[in-house]
């Protein structure tokens, strides 16, 4: 049973905190299917996590470079420069653009459908065509 | 206990750094040292710019060191975690505007104009978009934003939560500021909720200082890290017209943020932050005394804040009053007009301040702000008659005053809350 919680609660005498309201968030499906939803946190999670063994590659690189000994406490303790910095980002950026871009598609042509089967390639290229500077968008 | 967690408690012992850092297990162990010793830059810790290249030597609260006025977040790992996120977030700014315009293509396809007034339920309006996969995803990739940000931070500080006590309850006992905590006040309800998906709200999470201030770093796309945003808010804050100010309040005041902005401002004026939740206060606290400010911090409700009448000159609160309901918000107004002295200042900046145009486009911008975000209390906030309360309180209000701040990033709002009231 839920702990009943009363309209008002005293602060704990050590740490100051109350009760709390639970957000329903982790329970709320958006993508139709709840296993998709659950799929879709876990490829975020997984990416930040593939991210943090990248970087922490960067920052034993960096460390290298300059000849200082790579320990845990090094790699705790690097500032790195404003140019790594840049460099990083950019390279974290490209990354979550290469794992999230699928979920930019329109994804409104479902298959098998009436728009799948009246697929026509003499009208097509007319919606279609892109210029050749578009090849890598 | 692992070895860094042994450094740590050697650094909140007071024993140096740089032997903890040397029982390194490594075979060059003391050439470490030394090696070390020489590159280790002269930061200390907040307050202190380090050397870029260089390693950091670390303080008891801040084992990474500082860049300015920010205290590294103490693993390099969550500090990776945290920017992946914060890309992500950048990212998701693709997608919002790909679903928006997604969204407007479907209204009008049903012959309702997006930007138009409308007397249609938001439900009903949401109901003929929540099918589109585009909208769909970019909900579900908002949504696990703020979510991911707080739940990670919220695990680590958690997980060390031995040290962070410690670290806290000494900070605790520190000045110049004073800290005033209560374990008598009856905390109301309304204030115990999971307030952008928080892990444990503002209320419930003893860490909940270091995950609010570090979360919304990264939510503010790093703009704000050296409190710029709030020293911006601090300096558009006119003088009461005898130019005296001797007393500051600042509502809602979390991880104390505009309060140092203002103590910075008017060194010599009394600065009080007050917020209903003691962790954040406690944070407040400790990021204070760090920078010697003496920003004084009480846990008490805005709506009770036991401070004599006609007390301060200027009142202050950013982002506060979408977080009460509208009962609280009232409630405050009627304590601002209280304690706030003939002629004194008082500038309430709101995110939903503005009145809502009943759009499809806003109503739906306010109901994933409500339910996305979990902005529980923000529908009655932008629904209530905020001048006519504050007027009902006996404020003189004007609500185009002051120029809105102007300021990159997440505080792009800032610059259309020009609101400003005083007090015959």
């Amino acid at each position: 049973m839920a702990k009943d919680i009363a309209k008002t609660s005293k602060p704990d005498p050590k740490t100051y905190t109350t009760d709390f309201i639970k957000s329903d968030m982790d329970n709320m499906t958006f993508l139709g299917n709840p296993h998709i939803d659950a799929l879709t946190h876990a490829l975020q999670a997984l990416g930040a996590e593939v991210w943090t063994g990248r970087r922490r590659l960067y920052v034993i690189e960096a460390l290298m470079a300059r000849k200082i000994p790579v320990t845990p406490e090094s790699i705790q303790a690097y500032m790195p420069t404003a140019e790594e910095e840049q460099q990083w980002k950019a390279d974290r950026d490209r990354m979550i653009a290469t794992v999230n871009s699928p979920f930019l598609r329109a994804g409104d042509v479902t298959f098998p459908s009436d728009k799948a089967f009246s697929y026509d390639p003499h009208k097509e290229p007319e919606i279609a065509r892109r210029p050749k500077s578009e090849i890598s968008k | 206990m692992k070895e860094t967690e042994t450094s740590r408690r050697s650094l909140l012992l007071g024993m140096s750094a740089l032997p903890a850092l040397a029982v390194a297990g490594q075979s060059a162990a003391s050439d470490l040292s030394k090696t070390l010793t020489a590159a280790v830059s002269g930061a200390a810790g907040a307050g202190a710019a380090a050397a870029r290249g260089t390693l950091v030597k670390p303080t008891v609260r801040a084992p990474r060191g500082a860049r300015g006025i920010f205290t590294r977040l103490p693993d390099v790992d969550l500090e990776s975690q945290q920017e992946y996120i914060w890309g992500r977030a950048r990212w998701g700014m693709q997608i919002t505007r790909a679903a928006e315009a997604r969204g407007q293509e479907i209204l009008r396809a049903h012959g309702i104009d997006p930007m138009k007034p409308t007397d249609m339920k938001t439900q009903d309006i949401a109901a003929l978009l929540h099918a589109d996969p585009l909208i769909a995803r970019a909900a579900r990739m908002g949504s696990l934003n703020n979510y991911d940000t707080f739940a990670t931070l919220s695990n680590y500080f958690n997980s060390k939560g031995d040290y962070y006590h410690d670290v806290l309850a000494a900070s605790d006992k520190q000045g110049p500021g004073a800290l005033v905590l209560s374990r008598n006040m009856d905390v109301p309800e309304y204030t115990m909720h999971e307030i952008h998906n928080q892990r444990g709200g503002y209320m419930g999470d003893p860490f909940a200082g270091f995950v609010y201030f570090y979360g919304t770093q990264v939510l503010s796309d790093g703009t704000n890290e050296q409190d710029t945003t709030y020293d911006r808010i601090a300096a558009s804050i006119p003088l009461p017209a005898d130019g005296k100010v001797r007393r500051i309040l600042d509502q809602g005041t979390g991880p104390g943020q505009l309060a140092s902005a203002l103590k910075r401002r008017f060194p010599d004026a009394e600065v009080w932050g007050l917020d209903v939740s003691g962790p954040l206060l406690r944070f407040a606290h400790m990021r204070d005394t760090e920078m010697g400010l003496g920003v004084n911090y009480a846990h008490k409700l805005a709506e009770d804040n036991g401070f004599p009448d006609n007390h301060f000159d200027i009142i202050t609160s950013v982002s506060f009053h979408h977080e009460l309901t509208a009962e609280a918000s009232k409630e405050v107004f009627k304590e601002v007009h209280r304690v706030l002295r003939p002629g004194g200042v008082y500038r309430p900046a709101d995110s939903g301040i503005n009145p809502r145009t009943n759009t499809p486009h806003d109503k739906l911008g306010h109901y994933i702000g409500c339910r996305v975000n979990h902005e529980v209390w923000t529908l009655e906030w932008s629904d209530m008659d905020r001048l006519g309360a504050m007027r009902s309180a006996g404020l003189i209000v004007d609500p185009m005053g002051i120029p809105g701040v102007a300021d990159g990033g997440h505080s792009w709002w800032l610059s259309a809350i020009r609101l400003i009231a005083t007090k015959a």
